[in-house]
């Protein structure tokens, strides 16, 4: 019986991650309302459990005591994905703001502000934000998962004996085919 | 329009849950590293690009984060409690096996609601280094919040 629930296939839907990386990409490149991350990443919070209140409201959604997990860090993975994407948009679009940038960090005969641009310099700006983008990886895989798990905390979906219930009505509909 | 959605069966979801788990617990573990790693002093590269990673997450305040000889860590002091007390509280929650009762997890999350509010108030009355203690308290809860919501509902196997 045990095995039976095991081996029995269910459902995972992708737009809810997709739509969830989505939200937490665009709102985390935004100049001005990126500044809500520093709420311990908040966007990447909102953004994994928004994937699962997607992907629970579905009206074929059979709850698990993983959904939360699972839609939020696949909700990170595409989140970061975006986020590499649309950080290299911004980056094109605003390139001469940054040329204006370096130039006023300069003129600040600050020893610490030049060490930065040295530094910069020496790797190049685009190297710099590939690299930077590159190790958002590990914010991304974090906290959406923590934002799906919460959202499942909070709605109360993730007692194992709800899940349990609803598996043992499928297993039926299986044996009498 | 085709649907986006695939059929998994429950082995590979319980498989997948305690692969994530598992990993969380890693990549903490790598985030504890990263936030003490301008305190040993590797060089300005290395501090340059582990302050501007965590400027993506935190604002790293001079006077609302710790000094360890005289290196700021890479985040501030309420976020240290956040990244150490999630790492610590998965540790036991992953071992311990603990289950999930949503009147803790209430419990808990109003008690950080009023420690996070307190610490708002505390910089009229409170010096630097109590509000700092009181910040890092505040992440402390909800880091202790975060991780009882993923690692509650069972530990190692997830059961």
């Amino acid at each position: 019986m045990e095995n039976n629930n095991l081996t029995q296939n269910s459902k995972l839907y992708l737009d809810a991650p997709i739509l969830g990386g989505l939200l937490m990409a665009f709102f985390s490149v935004m100049p001005v309302i990126s500044i809500f991350n520093l709420l311990c990443c908040m966007w990447l919070v909102i953004g994994g459990a928004v994937s699962y209140i997607i992907a629970s409201k579905k009206d074929d959604y059979i709850p698990r005591s993983t959904d939360g997990l699972i839609y939020g860090a696949l909700s990170g993975v595409f989140g970061w994905i975006f986020n590499g994407v649309l950080t290299f948009i911004f980056m094109g679009l605003k390139a001469k703001k940054f040329a204006l940038a370096r130039e006023r960090l300069l003129n600040m005969n600050a020893p610490e502000a030049e060490r930065i641009v040295r530094l910069v310099d020496k790797f190049g700006f685009k190297m710099i934000v590939l690299f930077l983008s590159l190790g958002l990886i590990i914010f991304y895989l974090v906290f959406p998962t923590i934002g799906g798990a919460l959202a499942q905390a909070l709605s109360g979906k993730n007692k194992k004996d709800k899940v349990q219930k609803e598996l043992p009505k499928e297993e039926k509909k299986g044996d009498e085919v | 329009m085709t649907k986006m959605e695939f059929s998994v069966s429950q082995i590979f979801i319980e498989e997948i849950e305690t692969k994530i788990k598992i990993f969380l617990l890693v990549l903490f573990f790598i985030l504890n590293f990263l936030i003490i790693l301008p305190i040993f002093g590797f060089g300005d590269i290395i501090n340059f690009f582990v302050y501007k990673l965590f400027s993506f997450v935190c604002h790293q305040s001079d006077s609302l984060s710790f000094w360890i000889n005289g290196s700021k860590l890479a985040v501030c002091s309420r976020c240290t409690g956040i990244y150490q007390a999630f790492f610590i509280s998965s540790v036991l929650f992953y071992f311990k096996n603990i289950k999930f009762q949503k009147t803790y997890f209430i419990k808990i999350l109003v008690i950080s609601i009023i420690v996070f509010i307190f610490t708002k108030i505390a910089p009229f009355f409170a010096n630097l280094s109590l509000l700092n203690l009181l910040r890092w308290l505040s992440g402390v809860l909800i880091g202790i919040i975060f991780s009882y919501s993923i690692y509650g509902n069972g530990g190692k196997s997830g059961k």
